[in-house]
């Protein structure tokens, strides 16, 4: 489990998270070449923050412009992990932050949110 | 995507199989009701993928359609811009062979100047409005003239026009001159034809021209600043072709001797006197161009006709200068036309 903090490029979103506070944050454009190897060894990190017991409240947050259905499917996954975290009595918060007129965004958050029921989501329009 | 990308979903899968294949009927309500809502999950994750497969689709459709807009416009605005600059020139910068930035080189080329004699007089007589559809219609015929042969324009300069040849493009200093005089030359044929045209039209004052070419190294490439260049040509050799047009015969293409040297197999010439030059130190060999040919051959022997109805002609092309060889043309030509007008009285 290490602190991890990844550069953006044209196709991959920055990434970046800390143990320590629980931090972690995804932010700009997500449609890798290869969308597993880009998320699965940082992700694995977030995973195991997951397993154990979180002191206090774990912030996640999304700021993204764009993402490909297979980015797609690693939120779903992580989304579900986080609420079976939340589930086991940690807390956390999760920021969908989209672009005010970005109704596609909007609309995708607001779907998130729908598989969360003990981990706080919080659209923030920006 | 790899199969393990679907890892906990294929989890749920062996998970399914296993149970039914070892003891279907030990399946436990706990067991079901997990396996229903993980399937369930699944489908919620299909059908989420989908509507995000799909907007995704429709975002595409929306930028691509958006970008196909952008894109005719730029054209649209490049078009114009092409209309600006040397139709060479702005096709090596949109094919990425040209850069844009100061730089220059020195190249071979022949150099063309023209302009109309006597224009500051004729612009004082006729309307400006039909002054500029008259000298709107003339660059346009010269300007056709100079594409078909391959020639830059570089600019026109009130009546002037300035075009080069062996630069973006070369077909050898050979032939980037050969093409320059059989422009220049066809050129002058054209006004003759346009002369008679426009003088039917109402056209008082014919754009009689003078043409003088030069072949020399001249610095080409962009000049003047970062925020706005042009691509030109620089040099003694350009300044020279401009003082040689203006001492040319009215209607006439004179060429130095060193384009002569380029052409001298194909061009029939006449030698003029060493002429003194403004700003040029030393006296000028030019040549008169008489009549430019296809083949080596030249065509100097007499034309004679005697047909019925033609009482007697002899045409002698030798010793005429080429004003008044494509002077004779032209009538020659305007006379036929008439000719073909008369009705036949049989």
């Amino acid at each position: 489990m290490e602190k991890f903090d990844i550069v953006a490029t044209a196709r991959t979103p920055h990434m970046s998270f800390d143990p320590a506070t629980g931090i972690f944050v995804l932010e700009g454009e997500s449609y890798p070449e290869d969308t597993k190897k880009f998320y699965d060894a940082p992700l694995s990190n977030v995973y195991a923050f997951l397993e154990t017991d979180v002191t206090s409240t774990a912030v996640f947050s999304f700021k993204l412009k764009y993402f490909n259905s297979s980015s797609a499917k690693i939120l779903m996954d992580l989304f579900v992990a986080v609420e079976e975290s939340a589930q086991r009595g940690n807390s956390f918060k999760i920021e969908w932050h989209y672009a005010a007129d970005d109704d596609n965004m909007q609309e995708l958050g607001e779907e998130f949110a729908e598989e969360l029921d003990k981990a706080e989501f919080a659209m923030v329009a920006f | 995507m790899s199969d393990s990308f679907l890892e906990k979903e294929q989890e749920i899968l062996v998970e399914c199989e296993k149970l039914l294949e070892d003891a279907p009927e030990l399946i436990a309500t706990e067991a079901y009701r997990k396996l229903t809502a993980d399937y369930a999950r699944m489908l919620k994750n299909l059908s989420r993928l989908i509507r995000i497969s799909d907007r995704n689709e429709r975002r595409l459709q929306t930028v691509s359609e958006e970008l196909e807009v952008e894109k005719k416009k730029l054209e649209g605005v490049a078009d114009q811009l092409a209309k600006y600059l040397p139709r060479q020139i702005y096709e090596s910068i949109f094919s990425g062979s040209q850069s844009i930035e100061i730089k220059t080189k020195r190249k071979l080329l022949t150099v063309f100047f023209s302009d109309i004699q006597g224009f500051t007089h004729i612009s004082s007589v006729i309307q400006p409005e039909i002054l500029t559809h008259y000298i709107n219609a003339y660059f346009s015929e010269m300007s056709d003239i100079a594409a078909k042969y391959g020639g830059t324009i570089d600019k026109y300069i009130g009546d002037a026009m300035m075009v080069f040849f062996g630069d973006p493009d070369s077909r050898g200093p050979k032939e980037d001159a050969l093409a320059c005089v059989r422009m220049a030359y066809e050129m002058q044929q054209r006004l003759s034809d346009l002369h008679i045209q426009w003088e039917r039209e109402g056209l008082q004052h014919p754009f009689i021209t003078r043409i003088g070419i030069n072949t020399g190294y001249c610095n080409v490439g962009n000049f003047g600043s970062h925020s706005r260049m042009a691509y030109t040509i620089l040099g003694g050799e350009v300044n020279l072709a401009a003082r040689i047009e203006s001492k040319c015969e009215p209607g006439g293409v004179l060429i130095s001797h060193e384009t002569y040297a380029q052409v001298k197999e194909y061009v029939e010439v006449v030698e003029c006197d060493l002429l003194e030059l403004k700003g040029i130190p030393l006296p000028v060999k030019t040549y008169s161009v008489v009549k430019v040919s296809d083949t080596h051959r030249s065509h100097k022997s007499e034309l004679r006709l005697n047909l019925a109805g033609l009482d007697k002609m002899v045409i002698k092309p030798d010793g005429l200068s080429m004003p008044e060889r494509l002077s004779l043309v032209a009538r020659l030509r305007d006379m036929a036309n008439t000719l073909e007008g008369i009705k036949s009285h049989d």
